[in-house]
């Protein structure tokens, strides 16, 4: 605080009064200081409470990824509302021009889409940042909103270092593979910017832990990708089906088997694939695990397909 | 170093001048045209010897597709008009699209290729596509048409219009490879 005196009693220490914003003299009553900001904790309300009155004298946080007119007020009509409050309302839906009404609209459906696969706040803000690039760009203007804003989550996703697969995004979205593609190319097109290639360690974490495999497993599958990359035995395969087949021979290795299928339904890969993908690295199994790996079963009854 | 490549297809239009009564051409040459204007309103002329198939409209315009050869094309163009019984030259003849394809017998690291191409050759190049989830192969687009690398070493350009062009083209990527191949080659 800095050093206020009353100037009558220049020892007195003096005390804040919250309620007004003032400082005051306990001697003599003098205001010393007005207008004191209060640093005290803001009030929450929560939507149950029944309160007559909201203490909170603010609204929702700025965003800058919304623009100027990002008031949280909004006019809602009751049923049966009198002519003036209606006026409000489409006065107020006039004011808001189209491009923060899709701004509006992309967060509100990234954050849907994030919540489902319980994505970090920080991916779900460089989305709507990314969505809000694009949007001024005007490069995406065709598509629809799902589509873009999907595109915009991959792309976050990708560009924070945990991507998502496509077909991840696909589930928790009603756009196509295809579609959620073709923004994400125009996005990249439009930014400028180019992005890590995905490999398989990024995935090993997710599927490992959405099929209940212990650590050891997930770290033997992770060596093994890793391993099998080097030694070039997977040369044109996608990192995915990579990732799968070696979730399979590590899962296949160790106490807790697991199906190509199972695998090839968290993965999103064909177990097809996976067996052909997982064929291609049988012949060389011993080198590709870990060297202190606990085997269940044997490398030499590993199975064929 | 010369890449030999062999052309797969060739899209030609043709202007031929004259209004044309398809279901009378139709009728006449039902063996090998096919005319349903429910579905589409052109005649499909499917030639043999060699195979091609043309869609000829009323108004006199030819699309001419699977050719082998841009002479070809041209030759195909010819046949439909022996076909009408029509006599004056053609109005225009209009190569609109060449697929050629080629093979480097080598495998290649497709990443690595990706990254060389971001470093070395950004400024020849349109745009480059490499998403694994998306397609397989490597896409690269130019101003005037378009190549896609797989890693088998499979390459196909199209999009070009014309016999130069795509010589160039084969010879910057013969360049490319002989001066960054190192890094992407494999085997």
């Amino acid at each position: 605080m800095s050093s206020l005196q009353c100037p009558i009693h220049p020892d007195a220490n003096l005390i804040e009064d919250h309620r007004a914003g003032d400082i005051i003299c306990p001697e003599c009553g003098l205001v010393v200081g007005d207008r004191l900001v209060d640093v005290g904790t803001e009030w929450r309300s929560f939507s149950n409470e029944k309160s007559g009155t909201d203490p909170s004298r603010v609204g929702a946080p700025e965003n800058p990824v919304m623009g100027a007119s990002d008031l949280s007020t909004s006019i809602m009509v009751g049923f049966g509302a009198s002519d003036s409050s209606q006026g409000l309302a489409n006065a107020q839906r006039k004011n808001m021009n189209n491009s923060d009404r899709q701004m509006n609209q992309a967060i509100g459906i990234i954050r849907e889409m994030s919540e489902r696969i319980h994505l970090a706040r920080p991916i779900q803000d460089s989305a709507a940042k990314v969505f809000k690039q694009i949007l001024d760009s005007k490069a995406l203007r065709g598509r629809s909103n799902e589509a873009q804003a999907a595109a915009c989550l991959y792309f976050a996703c990708r560009k924070e270092g945990v991507p998502r697969t496509f077909k991840e995004i696909c589930a928790v979205s009603r756009v196509s593979k295809k579609d959620i593609g073709k923004c994400f190319k125009l996005i990249l097109r439009t930014l400028e910017t180019s992005i890590e290639q995905i490999t398989s360690a990024d995935f090993m974490s997710r599927f490992c832990g959405n099929l209940d495999l212990p650590i050891a497993v997930q770290t033997a599958a992770t060596r093994i990708a890793k391993k099998a990359v080097e030694l070039d035995l997977v040369a044109a395969r996608s990192p995915i089906s990579i990732a799968a087949a070696a979730i399979y021979m590590a899962s296949q290795a160790s106490k807790d088997k697991r199906t190509a299928k199972e695998i090839g339904e968290v993965a999103g890969a064909a177990e097809q694939t996976i067996k052909q993908t997982y064929k291609f690295l049988l012949p060389r199994a011993r080198e590709l695990f870990p060297p202190e790996f606990k085997f269940v079963t044997p490398v030499e009854q590993l199975p064929a397909s | 170093m010369g890449i030999n490549h062999r052309i797969v297809n060739v899209v030609a239009t043709c202007d031929l001048g004259v209004q044309i009564n398809l279901i009378e051409y139709a009728s006449a040459n039902s063996d090998v045209v096919k005319y349903d204007p429910n579905v589409f309103r052109a005649a499909i002329t499917r030639l043999t010897t060699p195979n091609s198939t043309v869609l000829v409209f009323h108004t006199g315009r030819l699309v001419v597709a699977g050719a082998k050869s841009i002479e070809m094309a041209r030759t195909q163009a010819e046949r439909i008009k022996g076909l009408l019984k029509i006599c004056k030259p053609p109005l225009s003849f209009r190569i609109q699209n060449i697929v050629t394809s080629a093979s480097l017998d080598k495998k290649l690291d497709l990443v690595s290729l990706y990254a060389q191409i971001m470093i070395h050759a950004q400024e020849k190049i349109r745009s480059v596509t490499y998403e694994v989830e998306i397609f397989s192969g490597l896409q690269i687009k130019l101003d005037h048409g378009c190549i896609i690398i797989f890693s088998t070493g499979k390459i196909i350009v199209t999009g070009f219009t014309s016999q130069t062009l795509i010589n160039q083209c084969y010879d910057e990527i013969g360049i490319f490879l002989d001066q960054q191949g190192h890094s992407f080659v494999r085997a």
